[in-house]
């Protein structure tokens, strides 16, 4: 199977090889994302986290992971990490500005991740004041498609809305994600027009993972001719500099498109750079990992204990050199994709891009 | 001593026995320090997490202080406190104190108003411009009202 790279590719990838295992040794902490609660106000027919209204999980307490940061700052320079928001939608929560100035006043950046149904003028203008840094909205597609995979009619209006407050307020560095399927892929071109009207800059696209709801709906998943358009027209849009300026997500290793669909080079950071508390405590990396691959928990162990002498998978991936990995010519290059790919316990890849694009197979 | 725990728990090379540890993290540090100067973008380094949000090394000012009766001192309640320039406010706390981040420029005009009409006294409003010099990261304001 020809892997279709360029010799300056290969070049390229070989030596950023050297760069992501000197990393993986290091490991200082850049990243640390908070499942800040697991309740939202959408109930989409993709989601990663299957979070609910309700949640059986209540919301950490805003102490209990403040004084998780205020010890991790003491190890690691909180100037260096932004600590990321995520749930279930934040926004549901009503102490983020609070939570806000508090990682501020410890040195931490701070950013969140929301689906902008219940971001208003006045909440964007509270979270900013808090130092607010970084914001991420995600639109899934036209009118209809995006209110199909949200399951709520309003929720692409109030999304456009959120978008247009995030990309005017100049202090936000800021981006939309959009998650391709079935149905969006032959839509890009108006989402782009739509986006370019808000005045947002940057775009990454996704594909979506068959974890939490999102493994029981297969019209969600672009099989290996429409991920190659998806590639095709990253590609064409980043040649011509459209605005907004659309990338492929650091989700997995796409072969021939390397350093092409996106800025950089392939790298899973997640245990890397990227740690994680979840809604339960748990420590973690990326929150849509498998949970199996949890490596503690604040209310037992302490986060910088953890993050030094645990997180072996995450740093050596070769116990995923199996399977059709083992027989791979760009394994050396990809270490088996993003972990939130993999079934851990059960050692099985998902689903594998590169193979995708490569045959064109389903 | 830290280090050294740190990698002996696993997290290093595995395939390459290292000798001292002092040694690995002199020579890692080095290679990334190659890296960044070749990489000339910082590309390495700068980076968002799948389903996270672009990192943030935005510049911004932490604008505090207080807003107080020119008559008795006292810190005032309810007062709106805003950057006109970017249309970020915020209102006075019981005390009279606010706080809040705003973009980084190198001056300010701060508008002060009174907005909730006689509840906590009549005030004139009153803008305030501050020059910011680049090395600070906070600015502490007193401001008084008639």
């Amino acid at each position: 199977m020809s892997a279709g790279l360029t010799v300056k590719q290969r070049i390229l990838l070989n030596t950023f090889r050297r760069f992501r295992k000197n990393e993986s040794a290091l490991h200082p902490l850049r990243y640390l994302f908070w499942e800040c609660t697991l309740r939202c106000n959408l109930s989409c027919l993709h989601c990663g986290s299957d979070c609910l209204t309700n949640s059986s999980i209540p919301d950490m307490p805003a102490e209990d992971f403040l004084g998780t940061t205020a010890r991790i700052a003491k190890v690691h320079p909180p100037a260096n990490i932004t600590v990321v928001l995520t749930g279930g939608e934040p926004l549901l929560r009503k102490d983020l500005a609070e939570i806000g100035f508090r990682l501020r006043e410890q040195g931490f950046r701070w950013s969140m991740v929301t689906n902008g149904y219940a971001l208003t003028p006045d909440r964007l203008n509270q979270l900013v004041n808090a130092g607010l840094g970084a914001v991420t909205v995600s639109l899934d597609g036209l009118s209809d498609d995006h209110n199909w995979l949200r399951n709520n009619p309003d929720s692409h209006r109030r999304a456009l809305e959120a978008i247009r407050l995030v990309a005017r307020q100049g202090r936000l560095n800021s981006d939309v994600v959009t998650c391709v399927n079935k149905r969006t892929i032959h839509h890009l071109e108006g989402i782009q027009n739509e986006l370019a009207e808000t005045g947002i800059r940057n775009w990454r696209l996704f594909t979506i993972s068959p974890i939490g709801r999102a493994a029981n709906e297969p019209e969600l998943q672009l099989d290996g001719e429409e991920l190659k358009k998806l590639m095709h027209f990253i590609r064409e849009n980043r040649k011509n500099r459209e605005v907004p300026e659309a990338s492929f997500s650091c989700e997995a290793y796409i072969g021939p498109y390397e350093g092409v669909a996106r800025e950089g080079f392939f790298f899973c950071r997640a245990g890397v750079h990227i740690g994680s508390i979840l809604a339960d405590g748990s420590i973690s990396a990326c929150p849509n990992i498998d949970r199996t691959l949890v490596q503690g928990n604040i209310y037992q162990d302490d986060f910088n204990d953890v993050w030094e002498k645990q997180f072996r998978p995450f740093r050596n991936r070769s116990w995923n050199r199996i399977h059709e990995c083992s027989i791979c010519s760009e394994y050396k290059f990809c270490e088996g994709g993003g972990l939130h790919e993999w079934d851990y316990g059960n050692l099985r890849l998902r689903r594998c891009h590169f193979n995708k694009i490569v045959t064109g197979e389903p | 001593m830290k280090n050294l725990q740190n990698h002996q728990s696993g997290s290093a090379d595995i395939n390459n026995p290292v000798v001292s540890a002092r040694g690995f993290f002199r020579r890692n540090n080095l290679f990334r320090t190659i890296f960044g100067i070749f990489s000339l973008s910082g590309i390495m380094f700068t980076f968002q997490a799948c389903y996270g949000t672009p990192q943030d090394f935005g510049l911004d000012l932490l604008v505090q202080g207080k807003v107080v009766s020119g008559s008795t001192k006292e810190g005032i309640q309810g007062i709106k406190v805003s950057v006109p320039s970017n249309g970020q406010y915020t209102e006075t706390a019981s005390d009279g104190t606010f706080m809040l981040y705003t973009e980084r420029q190198p001056e300010y005009r701060i508008s002060v108003t009174d907005t909730d009409g006689a509840l906590n006294g009549v005030y004139q409003a009153k803008d305030t411009v501050i020059t910011v010099p680049e090395t600070i990261e906070s600015i502490d304001l007193r401001i008084e009202l008639n």
